[in-house]
Formats: C-alpha cells, sequence, structure tokens
C-alpha cells in the first residue's frame, strides 16, 4: 500500500521527512487522483536529493477542505509527464527540465520557460531568448504579428508572436524570461540581508502578497507568531495593495477601450490608495512594512482616523468612477464576451485569483486557507460567469467595494498590543508551504530549510505562473486588437513568472 | 451623459501645482539621507554591514552613502548610532553624473539642465521611450503614474511614446538582465540623435537588490551612456518628475534658494 | 548546322520578326492617327494598296481607335519579346512564335478595317485561330491546354450567336453575295427592321461577340487563358483583342443595326457597370499576378462599355449631346488607355515571373529592390490603372464619371434615376481597384522577399526594360495630352452616329458647360515644378540620413514572415462582400493535445466561384447528359441513319420551295 501524500494545513512547517517518496506511478496517480477529486497543484518543483538525483516535490491544495498535502519522488535523468493528463503541471514541468535537465518524457510543449542559466552545473544548456522556435500555423495565407520584448507602454518586457490571418488571431505563443534575474538561485542559503529586499521586489506590484508569504513561512520555521495587530496592519496593507492595483486596472481597461473619463479618476484615484500605503510605512509599494516577526510600523489613532477619512472619500470616488463603465454601451461592447476563456479551461489549467473568479471558479486563499486576519475576518468571495473581459473587470469593481469595507473595519478595531515580536530559531529539515491571496491571485512559497535552519531551497509561484496560459487561450479566434484589452484584463506580472 | 458631465464635477479637479508649490509628500517618506559625520566617530561597522546593497563604506574616515546603490529601506537609520544617517522627506534626489550621488555629507549635486545644443532641441520637448531592462514593475508603475492627471507630464513637453523612432532619448528601469541586454541595446541603437538616456531606479543605476548576480549586468551604465540618475526603490513620482525637470532645465538651481523658471 | 548556328538563326529570325512588326504598326498606328484627326490616310497604309482600295475593307474612325492602339502597344511589345522568349524553355519555340505573331496582328488589323461582314467573320476566326495557338505556346502543361479549349469553345458559341446576329440583318436582301454582305448594304437593311427583330439582333450581338470582350457573365475563359499565355500574348489579349470584342460589339449593334433603342443603353450600362464592379471585386480576391491582372480587364471592358452606353443612351435625349460625346469619347479613350497600362502591367508581369517562376504573390517580395526598373514601371502602371492623376487612367475614367454625373440632369426619367447609382457604382470601382492595386504592388515590391526564388530575382536585361519605360512614358503623355485625345476619340462616334459635339478649348484643359474643368498637364507641371523646387532648396542640408534597421520591439532580427500576406490585407473587404465571395476556410488543428497544446495546424482559405458553380457547371452537365443521351442515338443501325438523313432532305426542300 503506498503512503498517501502528507496532509498538512497552510503555513504549517512539517518535517521534510514525513513527506513521502513515492515511485513513478504511485506519484502520477496520487495526483491525478487528488485533481480528479478537486484539488489543483499549487507548487511542482525540484530539489537536488545528492548523487546526481533530483527530488521533486509536489503541492496540492484543496480549496474545499482547505488542506494542502505534500508528496514527493525522486528522478534522475527523465520521468513520465503529467502534463497530458492533467494540463495544470504543464509549465512547472517545463520549468523542471529548464533548471535541471530531468526531461519530462511526452510533455506535449517542452519549450524553455525563461530561458535561464540551469541551477546545476551539468544540466541543460540555456537556450538564446528570442530565437526560439516558435509554433507555426501553416498555409500561405497565415502571417506572423511579434510584439516585443519592448512594449510600446510603459510595461514590463514579453514577447508575444500571434499566429494571424487578416485580423483574427489563430494561436498566440508567450514567451517570456526577459526578466530573469536570479530570483530563486539567490533566495537559497538564506535568509540574509538581501532576502527581504528579494522577497519584495521579484514582483514589484505585489510587495505586501509576496512579503506576508515569506514572513508566515519564517514565523511557521520558527514556530511562532506574529503579534494581532502587526496581523491587522498586513491585512489592511495586502488589501491597499488589492484596491491600488485593481483602481489601476479598471482604469487601464477604460483607457484601452478609450473611455477617459474612468481612466482619469482611476489613474489618480489608484494614487491615493498608494499614498494610503506610504502613509503607514513610507513607501508607496509598501517597501520596509512588512518583517518577519509582525510589521515595522504602527498605525496609531491619530493616523487611523486620518486613514479612514481618506479611504471613505475615495470608495465614493471609485464607485462613481466605475460605475460609469457599466452604464456605457461602447464600453461594454468591447468588453463583453471579449478575450472568454470557460469555466473546464479554467478549471483544467488550474487558473488562480481573479482569472478563475471571473470564471464562476470562486477560489480564493483568504478564505480557503486563511492566514493572518483573515482567520477571523472574513472577506466575501467575488465571483463572475463569464469568464469574458467584462467579468475580469467585474469582479475587480466588486473585490473593491469588499476590501473598502474590510480595511475600514480593520481600521475602526486595531487589536492593541506591540506590531514586533522577535523569532526564535527556525527549526531545521522542515519544509513549510504557505499560500497567500495576493491581488493578482494565489501566491505560494514553499521552504525547505538544511540542518542549519537556513533554506536548502525556496521556491516561488506567483500567481501569474499559473495564468499566463490563460491569455494565450483567450486570444484564439480573437482580434488581434483586442489583444491590448484581453492583455490588461488578465494583467499578468513578467517579473513573476520570470523570477 | 450628463451623469459623465456630474461625476467630472464630483471628482474635481486634481493636477498638482508642482514646481510652482511644493508637493504634499508622506510624513513617512524616506527621501534623501542626510549624513552627520559626527555621529560616526567610532562604531559604525555593524550599521555598514546591515546595508543589503553594500551602499554604505568608510573612505578616508568618511561615511560614504552611495544613493545609486541604495534601496531607501531604511536599515541603516536604525542600526548606525542615532542619526548618523537620517532620511528625509526631501524628494528631490536626481543627478547628471554618477560620483555626484555618491554622499559624504556634501549637499548633493542636483541635475542641471542639458547643454548647448541639446538643450536647444530638447529643453522644450522631451519624447521618451520607456524600456524595462528587468525591473520589478514598480518603477514602471511609477513613471505610467507621471502620465496621469495629478502628475500630468504632458503639460511639460514630455511624453511617453510607442516607438523609439519618435523619441529623443530612453528612460531605463531595471537591471538590465541578460535576456534583455540586446533589446535594450537595439533600442538605444534605434533612437535618432542626439540622445539622451535617463536611468530610474536603484537597480537601473547599479543592479539594486540584484548587484552581483551573473544574471543581470548591473544596470544601465553597463550597456550605454546615462544622462540622468534618478535614485531610488522605487523613486516617488514627484522625485522622477523633479529629476526630468531639471534635465529641462525648467527648475534652476541658485546656489541654496531654488528658483522657479 | 551546329547548335550555335542554330541558336543565332533562331536569334536572327526573332528579331528580325519583331523588326517587321514594328515597321508595320508604325505604319497602322499613324494611319489610325491620321484618321481620327480627320486628315486622309497616307497612301501606303493598311486597308490602301498603291492607291487601289482593298475591297471590303476601309478605316474609319471607330476602327481607328482600335489600330491605334494596337499600335501603341504592338510596338512595345515587339521590343520586349526577344529577350522574353529567349528566356523561355519548352512549349512553341522562339521562331515558330514569332512567325504566328504578325499573323495574328494582320488578323486583328484585318478586323478592325473590315467593311464587309465576311471579311469581319472570315478574320473573326482567324484571330481566334491564331490567339489560340499562341495561347498553346506552353501547350505541353495541361492547365493551358485546359485554358486554351475554354477559350476556343466559348469564343466559338460566342461567334456563332454572333454570325446569327449579323445573318439575322443580313437576311432582309434577297441575296446573299460578297456585297450584299458590304456595311453600307447592311446599314440600309438594318435602319428597316422590326422592333422585335432588332431586339434580337442587339441582345444577340452582345452576347454572342461580347463573350469576346469578357463581360461579365461570360468571362470565365478570361482568367483562365491570359495566364495561360506568355506574357506578351496576354499583354495582346487584354490590350487588343478584347477590344475587338468590343468593337465588333460596337459596329454590328450600334451602326449596323441603328437607329439604336433607348433601352439597349440602359443594357450597355447596367452590362458595364456589373462587369466593372464583379470584376474588380474578384480581382481582389486573387493572388495569382497574372489572374488578377486578368479580372482587372473584365473591369475596365465594363468600364469602356459605361461610356458607350451611356453616349448611346444620352445621344437619343435632348440637350445633352456634348455629355453624350464626352461619354462615348471617354469610352473610347478607355480603350487605349486600358490596353496602353495592361500591357505595361502584364510585360512587368512576365519580368517578374521569368525571374521568380512563380505567379503567386505570396511567394514574392522585395522585388522592387532587386528589380529597379520594372517595379517602378508596375508602378506607374498601377498608379494608371487606379485612375491616378495625371495619368491616362484618370483622364478617361474622371471623364466618364463627369458625363455621369451631367446625365443627372437628363430629361429622360430612367438616366436621371439610375446616374447616382452609376456614379456610385463607378466610383466604387475605381476605389476598390486601387485597393487591389496597392496589394498588388505593395506585396511583391515592398517588403522582404518571402521565397528563395524572390531573394535571388534579377533584372530584366535592357529590351524589355526599354518595351515598359515606353509604355511607362505612353501612360504620362496620354495623361498629359488627354483633353486632345478625347477629342480625337469623340470622332469615333462618326459612324455610330454620334457626333462629336466636343471641343476643347486648349489641348491641355479639359472643360465644358456641364462638366468641371481640369488639366492634368497643369497637375503635372505644378506637381514637377514643386519636386524641382524642394529639390533645389533641400540640396545639401545638413539632415544626414542614416540607415538602420528595422525597429522589430528589440528583437534580433525581423523575418519575412512578420509581414502582411496577400489575402490579410483583402480580409476586410472579403468580409463586406462575404455574401457575394461565400468565402470558407478549411481548418486543421492536427496533433498535440487539443485544444490547449496544438503542434500541427493548417488553414487554406477559399471563395466560392460563383459563375462557375450557379451557371456554367449546370449548362456543362445539361450538354453533358443531353450528349449522352444522344449518344444513344448516335450510332443506330445503317437503315435508321439512312432513313434519318432522307427526312431531313425532303424537309430542307420543302422549306427551300
Amino acid at each position: 500500500m503506498s503512503p498517501a501524500p502528507l496532509e498538512t494545513r497552510n503555513a504549517q512547517a512539517v518535517p521534510i521527512a514525513d513527506v513521502p517518496d513515492l515511485g513513478d506511478e504511485e506519484f502520477r496517480d496520487a495526483i491525478l487522483t487528488a485533481v480528479s477529486l478537486g484539488s489543483r497543484v499549487s507548487a511542482l518543483f525540484g530539489h537536488p536529493a545528492g548523487e546526481g538525483k533530483l527530488r521533486l516535490f509536489c503541492v496540492l491544495a484543496n480549496d474545499e477542505l482547505g488542506s494542502l498535502a505534500l508528496l514527493s519522488r525522486q528522478v534522475e535523468r527523465r520521468f513520465m509527464s503529467l502534463a497530458n493528463d492533467c494540463p495544470g503541471v504543464h509549465l512547472f514541468e517545463r520549468e523542471i527540465f529548464e533548471q535541471w535537465g530531468v526531461e519530462p518524457h511526452g510533455h506535449p510543449w517542452l519549450k524553455p520557460v525563461r530561458f535561464q542559466p540551469p541551477l546545476v552545473a551539468a544540466g541543460a544548456r540555456a537556450s538564446q531568448i528570442g530565437v526560439a522556435n516558435f509554433f507555426r500555423v501553416e498555409g500561405e495565407e497565415v502571417h506572423e504579428v511579434a510584439v516585443g520584448p519592448v512594449h510600446a507602454g510603459v510595461i514590463e518586457p514579453g514577447h508575444f508572436r500571434f499566429q494571424c490571418h487578416g485580423e483574427d488571431v489563430f494561436h498566440l505563443e508567450i514567451s517570456l524570461g526577459y526578466q530573469h534575474r536570479g530570483v530563486e538561485r539567490a533566495l537559497a542559503g538564506g535568509p540574509d540581508k538581501r532576502t527581504i529586499h528579494y522577497i519584495e521586489t521579484l514582483a514589484g506590484d505585489t510587495t505586501i502578497g509576496h512579503a506576508v508569504a515569506h514572513c508566515e513561512t519564517l514565523e511557521a520555521l520558527a514556530g511562532a507568531e506574529a503579534p494581532a495587530r502587526a496581523h491587522a496592519i498586513r491585512g489592511i496593507a495586502l488589501e491597499l495593495e488589492r484596491l491600488a492595483n485593481h483602481t489601476g486596472d479598471l482604469g487601464a481597461l477604460a483607457n484601452d477601450v478609450g473611455y477617459l473619463p474612468t481612466a482619469s479618476y482611476c489613474g489618480r484615484l489608484r494614487g491615493d490608495f498608494l499614498n494610503m500605503t506610504a502613509a503607514i510605512c513610507g513607501s508607496r509599494f509598501g517597501r520596509g512594512l512588512v518583517r518577519p516577526g509582525g510589521v515595522a510600523f504602527d498605525v496609531e489613532p491619530a493616523r487611523s482616523a486620518e486613514l479612514q477619512g481618506r479611504l471613505a472619500r475615495a470608495m465614493r470616488d471609485i464607485r462613481g468612477a466605475t460605475g460609469l463603465l457599466w452604464e456605457t454601451p461602447s464600453v461594454m461592447a468591447r468588453f463583453e464576451e471579449t478575450g472568454t476563456v470557460t469555466r473546464e479551461t479554467c478549471e483544467k489549467l488550474g487558473f488562480v485569483g481573479v482569472a478563475a473568479r471571473a470564471c464562476g471558479v470562486g477560489r480564493d486563499a483568504r478564505q480557503d486557507f486563511p492566514l493572518g486576519m483573515f482567520r477571523f475576518s472574513q472577506v466575501p468571495v467575488m465571483t463572475w460567469h463569464t469568464g469574458d473581459v467584462f467579468a475580469r473587470a467585474f469582479v475587480r469593481a466588486l473585490e473593491v467595494e469588499s476590501s473598502g469595507k474590510f480595511i475600514d473595519g480593520q481600521l475602526k478595531a486595531l487589536p492593541a498590543g506591540p506590531v514586533l515580536a522577535a523569532l526564535p530559531e527556525r527549526a531545521p529539515d522542515r519544509i513549510v508551504a504557505t499560500l497567500v491571496e495576493g491581488w493578482r491571485g494565489e501566491v505560494c512559497h514553499v521552504a525547505l530549510t538544511d540542518e542549519r535552519g537556513r533554506f536548502s531551497r525556496y521556491k516561488v509561484v506567483d500567481p501569474s505562473f499559473h495564468n499566463w496560459t490563460g491569455l494565450a487561450l483567450a486570444l484564439r479566434g480573437q482580434q488581434i486588437s483586442d489583444f491590448p484589452l484581453c492583455n490588461k484584463s488578465f494583467n499578468l506580472s513578467y517579473c513573476g513568472h520570470d523570477l | 451623459m450628463l451623469k459623465v458631465f456630474l461625476e467630472r464635477l464630483r471628482q474635481g479637479y486634481r493636477t498638482s501645482a508642482y514646481p510652482l508649490e511644493e508637493p504634499k509628500l508622506p510624513d513617512r517618506l524616506r527621501g534623501l539621507p542626510v549624513i552627520d559625520q559626527a555621529k560616526c566617530a567610532s562604531g559604525c561597522e555593524a550599521g555598514i554591514e546591515s546595508c543589503p546593497t553594500s551602499a554604505l563604506g568608510m573612505k578616508d574616515g568618511k561615511l560614504e552613502l552611495d544613493l545609486g546603490r541604495c534601496l531607501f529601506c531604511g536599515e541603516c537609520e536604525r542600526t548606525l548610532p542615532d542619526g548618523a544617517v537620517r532620511f528625509t522627506p526631501d524628494h528631490k534626489l536626481s543627478a547628471r553624473r554618477r560620483e555626484d550621488l555618491v554622499l559624504r555629507g556634501q549637499e548633493l549635486a542636483l541635475a542641471g539642465a542639458l547643454e548647448g545644443e541639446m538643450h536647444r532641441v530638447l529643453g522644450r520637448s522631451l519624447k521618451l521611450r520607456q524600456v524595462s531592462a528587468g525591473g520589478c514593475n514598480a518603477c514602471e508603475a511609477d513613471v505610467n503614474v507621471l502620465t496621469t492627471i495629478v502628475f500630468d507630464l504632458g503639460r511639460f513637453g514630455i511624453q511617453i511614446v510607442a516607438s523609439p523612432r519618435h523619441a529623443d532619448g530612453i528612460l531605463v528601469t531595471g537591471p538590465v538582465t541578460e535576456n534583455m541586454k540586446l533589446a535594450l541595446e537595439k533600442t538605444y541603437a534605434a533612437v535618432p540623435s542626439p540622445k539622451v538616456v535617463i536611468a530610474v531606479g536603484a537597480c537601473a543605476i547599479s543592479g539594486g537588490p540584484y548587484i552581483g548576480h551573473p544574471e543581470v549586468h548591473g544596470g544601465a551604465p553597463s550597456v550605454v551612456p546615462v544622462d540622468l540618475f534618478i535614485p531610488g526603490c522605487p523613486p516617488h513620482p514627484m522625485t522622477i518628475l523633479d529629476g526630468l525637470l531639471r534635465l529641462m532645465g525648467k527648475i534652476e538651481r541658485k546656489r541654496a534658494a531654488e528658483v522657479v523658471e | 548546322m551546329s547548335a550555335l548556328l542554330r541558336r543565332a538563326w533562331a536569334r536572327g529570325a526573332v528579331v528580325s520578326s519583331a523588326i517587321l512588326q514594328v515597321i508595320a504598326l508604325a505604319v497602322a498606328g499613324t494611319d489610325g492617327a491620321f484618321c481620327l484627326a480627320g486628315y486622309d490616310a497616307p497612301p501606303i497604309g493598311i486597308a490602301h494598296v498603291g492607291a487601289t482600295r482593298i475591297p471590303g475593307m476601309g478605316l474609319d474612325p471607330l476602327g481607328a481607335v482600335v489600330a491605334f492602339a494596337l499600335a501603341l502597344i504592338g510596338i512595345p511589345i515587339a521590343i520586349y519579346t526577344p529577350a522574353y522568349l529567349a528566356g523561355r524553355h519548352g512549349g512553341l519555340s522562339g521562331p515558330v512564335q514569332q512567325a504566328l505573331l504578325p499573323l495574328l496582328l494582320g488578323t486583328i488589323l484585318a478586323v478592325v478595317t473590315a467593311q464587309n461582314a465576311l471579311v469581319l467573320l472570315v478574320g473573326w476566326e482567324l484571330m481566334t485561330a491564331f490567339a489560340t495557338f499562341l495561347v498553346l505556346a506552353d501547350g505541353h502543361q495541361d492547365e493551358v491546354r485546359r485554358a486554351a479549349i475554354l477559350y476556343v469553345v466559348m469564343s466559338h458559341v460566342g461567334t456563332l450567336l454572333g454570325m446569327v446576329a449579323v445573318l439575322i440583318i443580313a437576311s432582309g436582301s434577297p441575296v446573299l453575295s460578297f456585297d450584299s454582305l458590304d456595311f453600307e448594304s447592311l446599314r440600309i437593311l438594318g435602319r428597316d427592321m422590326g422592333a422585335g427583330t432588332r431586339a434580337a439582333v442587339l441582345v444577340l450581338a452582345l452576347v454572342g461577340f461580347g463573350t469576346k470582350a469578357g463581360i461579365v457573365p461570360l468571362h470565365v475563359w478570361l482568367p483562365e487563358a491570359h495566364p495561360a499565355a506568355p506574357s506578351h500574348i496576354s499583354a495582346l489579349l487584354s490590350g487588343v483583342i478584347v477590344k475587338c470584342g468590343i468593337y465588333v460589339v460596337a459596329r454590328v449593334a450600334l451602326d449596323l443595326a441603328r437607329p439604336v433603342p433607348f433601352w439597349f443603353g440602359i443594357v450597355l450600362l447596367g452590362v458595364g457597370l456589373s462587369s466593372a464592379l464583379l470584376g474588380v471585386l474578384y480581382a481582389l480576391m486573387e493572388h495569382d499576378l497574372k489572374r488578377l491582372l486578368a479580372f482587372h480587364t473584365v473591369e475596365n471592358v465594363g468600364i469602356i462599355f459605361m461610356g458607350i452606353g451611356l453616349g448611346v443612351a444620352l445621344s437619343q435625349t435632348r440637350g445633352l449631346e456634348s455629355v453624350a460625346s464626352l461619354a462615348l469619347a471617354a469610352g473610347l479613350f478607355h480603350i487605349i488607355n486600358h490596353a496602353v497600362f495592361k500591357a505595361l502591367l502584364f510585360l512587368c508581369a512576365g519580368s517578374v515571373h521569368a525571374t521568380i517562376h512563380d505567379r503567386n504573390l505570396e511567394e514574392m517580395g522585395g522585388l522592387l529592390r532587386k528589380m529597379p526598373w520594372t517595379g517602378t514601371c508596375f508602378l506607374v502602371g498601377a498608379l494608371a490603372i487606379s485612375g491616378m492623376p495625371p495619368l491616362n487612367g484618370f483622364a478617361s475614367e474622371w471623364s466618364l464619371l463627369q458625363a455621369l454625373i451631367a446625365s443627372a440632369q437628363s430629361s429622360e426619367g430612367w438616366i436621371r434615376r439610375l446616374a447616382p447609382l452609376l456614379v456610385a457604382g463607378l466610383a466604387l470601382t475605381g476605389a476598390l481597384a486601387a485597393a487591389c492595386f496597392v496589394k498588388a504592388f505593395g506585396i511583391p515590391f515592398l517588403g522582404l522577399p518571402r521565397s528563395e526564388h524572390a531573394r535571388h530575382a534579377r533584372e530584366v536585361s535592357l529590351g524589355p526594360r526599354a518595351a515598359q519605360a515606353l509604355l511607362a512614358l505612353a501612360c504620362f503623355v496620354l495623361g498629359v495630352l488627354s483633353p486632345l485625345a478625347l477629342m480625337l476619340c469623340a470622332r469615333g462616334g462618326e459612324p455610330l452616329g454620334i457626333l462629336p459635339y466636343l471641343t476643347f478649348d486648349s489641348p491641355f484643359i479639359i472643360s465644358g458647360s456641364k462638366i468641371a474643368t481640369t488639366s492634368p498637364f497643369v497637375l503635372a507641371a505644378a506637381v514637377t515644378a514643386i519636386s524641382l523646387a524642394v529639390a533645389i532648396a533641400t540640396r545639401g542640408s545638413r539632415a544626414r540620413a542614416r540607415v538602420a534597421e528595422p525597429w522589430v520591439c528589440g528583437l534580433e532580427r525581423v523575418q519575412p514572415r512578420m509581414q502582411y500576406t496577400a489575402s490579410a490585407f483583402t480580409k476586410a473587404i472579403r468580409l463586406v462582400f462575404r455574401n457575394l465571395f461565400r468565402p470558407s476556410r478549411e481548418v486543421e488543428p492536427a496533433e498535440g493535445t487539443p485544444p490547449y497544446y496544438v503542434r500541427r495546424w493548417r488553414t487554406q482559405g477559399m471563395i466560392l466561384p460563383v459563375f462557375e458553380r450557379y451557371l456554367y457547371d449546370p449548362l456543362v452537365s445539361a450538354v453533358r447528359r443531353i450528349a449522352a443521351l444522344m449518344d444513344g442515338w448516335a450510332s443506330p443501325s445503317t437503315e435508321v441513319g439512312l432513313f434519318l438523313t432522307l427526312v431531313a432532305f425532303c424537309v430542307a426542300l420543302w422549306w427551300a420551295l
């Protein structure tokens, strides 16, 4: 009888030795069974196990039960790919091939992920970015449109290769990796004085999301808990980040369809929310706020009252600005039925965050795997069923409302006490998986410690890692002029994917 | 239609009056750091060690802070003897030369305008192409926000354009990853002369938190000649705006007093 | 003889034939020009031998238009041919083709100088025969044979109907002889026909001889035959032979069957408009360069018929005689213009084909850099056919447009009501033609080469270059001197009873009582002057030109696949007119793990060939069925056969008596 995956909870450190080491078939069956019963793969990554072997760890998340399952297997040069049966792991397997040189045999789309040098000395050679073998639709009438890496707006670099027939898009291939900075490689051996800065900048607009995940990981490894007041402030900062980015996205969507009133107001309002975060910690993006053991800045009553006033005004303004969108037929005509992703695709490929909730899949780590203040204060999960650009915009607008209410509630009732606690030593030989609902979706950090309690491996899965495939699929059969709109409606992180 | 009009009235006029008025900045903003050499007569090693990017150093017995490497995290403020380094809410941080960014307790030599021919050609209209050479999207976001109504970059004659062929210069963010090096070089080559290069953020100036990584090239100066450095992680939009206006000569610096032209 | 001597002999034969053609055509052209100008023809020329007039032949202004067009394109074609034939292998040899070509030219001249129906029809048949032989120059290829057969069959069916039309007119005379078939006699007979008979003659003439002209829906042979022929023959086919079709329709229907009823002018207008629109729409969807040009021939034939039809219709109403004359002059001038720019385009297409060995637009690209002369001449031709001032296409289409607009003031209700529709239709045609030529010039000549052959293209030699340049120059000269040309072409209406009420104040300015004043000459002069002024003012300017690679968002290099394809360019138009085209697309998704990871994906688009599917295929299968039925009867026993012969003899005898 093969050992079952290790059941654990969010941000709970367990001994690495307890994670079952399964054989080839057992590993495969365990994952496929779990996925068929409603779980999904949150992380699948490799970690060197000595003697030329690689240990693959898999973190399965069950949203219904709110539990995580950990399992692993050892591989040498190749293993049977799961991507044909469980499409959600396709990118993880490609990443394993690129980082460690271990081939997932039978993978339907084995292409580079980040064009990075491998993490082992002897491994797959790094391929040259931009010279990849792009997929082609055959036929003399088909032409390609190649966009990027330098895009026309102020945006991160990435390459999009469209196979077009006139204005219709047959197929979109997305090739990223232009922002690969070697974060995962640098995190191993930590934490040191740079670690928190890596975490805060690996996806610079999700500073709070990643920082909270990291600090929860460290606190889980140390077996300690941050003070309640710190949790409240972390919650406020996380929701402020959500507010700022959703506002910015709604403004950008309005801009892309040429609806300038909402675009202008949201552009200003986003700054207002960022300034609220800066009022707490001095940095608009929340740099320096979340630290292991709590938060580095307190919110005194006077500051809290001022923030409540600013929040109330901003919420009124954002309600007014986005309300205009839904009542303008020209905007709705562009939004509705554009870039549709079906619920089936979403579940098969394991999308997370806003993109999933816009397809009617109510996945939200604040509700399913609550940490920090979300254990006590529920934020309702907002979904919409159509899966198009409108759904993704509308879900954002709904989340803005619920985030605003949450922040207001927290500010009015901040728990007393300190904001920062000292952390004891980290436990050795542990593995901990932490899920936090960043503003794009589920952030997953998996840390493995060595015998001294330092990181032997730190895996970061940004929500964009799951969702980039969604954009590629959403464009099939669409007009190429709708591409900026679809891209903005997903608004995925290039650097979070590239690390 | 009426609703749109009424909403506009309700939302009001929001454009900041900078540079005619000083901007309203958060009180906890970590802006220009001021070094007090006296406080660092002894025992600064711990503080120097604490800096994640090794921006702090001792040279000739004086404490040195390299703004180009500084992440403005405030760690040194906490670890050094009280007041040795103090971050003030001063948003004016930009400089024309890399060596000007190294503070030793002197006043920061703020960026002056472009000279001669460049000033004649670009002083009233500066079109920039933004190149994200591996940035984390925070500097990009804060550059993007300059085009919104609060800052309204367009009224100064500065515009972000879609193609380097339309541009007068490039605005680089990010530490210049290996994968973006060719694209940055091509973008720079595509801009017609005369051109300027502006490096925004610690990553673009020196590599930021990624200094020393083999996957990055240590900032824009390693690939293209830079005309304006704007430090920060990310720099506040007012800092970026201040730097751009100084480059165009719209704010002249006269000794201690600031005279707005 | 050794191979070297044989080659030299062949080359000599080809070149001497070309020289003879040039001389003969020069004489013919001069004759035509003199005739149009109203002077007596010089003593040596077509239709004259010494001082004796050849019986049954003579040049009148209507025929002179076509003769002049023939000379104008025939001379450059003759200059083009030797080098072109030298580069071809297989099929009919050079000397054989160059022997057939003068015969073809002779028969064309016979058709346009015929003053006798017998001479006309015999010349017509011979013209078809020689044209078919020359189309079969590459007869070893299946598709060429198919195209030639289609051409011959449709020509003959058309000729049959046309002959019936002529014979109906001639049937009025008691005696059938060479003299009774003379045009003068037929005119007298034609005047006395009843309304019903006249209607039958007109329709039969239009349908019969119009097949050769290529009006819709009788045009299906055109896009097959013209690409199949060698390019210089295609130029002749499109340039002059279809014009012979128009000429004979005009001669039989409008001259011999005079007075023409009003409704026939409207019919001609309708036929013209539908040919023009459908021709250009199908041209837009073509990716084969020569098929594209062939469809444009259909379009321009439609425009010519519109001009002639409007002239005929308006000449019946009072008060608009000058407009009628202008319309007819525009139509006839367009005969010359179309010949010139179509020949230019076909010759350039031939040059391209000679080096690329492919006619598919999707395989070309970047040819302007490799073939600058051919490319520039093609550009001039494209501008001319799109009606850009100050070239010749502009002059004739503009004049026709002016005539259509002016006809809105007609007292005749039908014309008044139809005029806006016709104006809109002509304008739409012009716009679609321009769009099509943006594609036809842009895809092959601009951008990057899309195939190996395109990458290694080479410019053609001096002969073809000179021919193309001559034709381009002709486009320009005809455009600048268009008022003069229009006045001359207006005289082509004399045989049709449409008197030339057309005079312009200056040979450089088109003006009139009901039409706008234009002067292509002034425009050309102004543009030249301004360009010169700018060039002189900016010579040695401080701005240095910098040659750099194109911006591709920071990628390493731009690839040919990143360019628009021809069908992508016309996709929007295909969608707007999808009810006509019924486009469909075949998509094979194929291997991989659909729907997410697709390994192979192939697509091919196509449009519905409406006329073939709904008109010709049923007709052909009906004929086949009848033939199959009759096959059953075709080989009866000898007794039944003899009996049937007896019955047929008795019936014929009884009828004759």
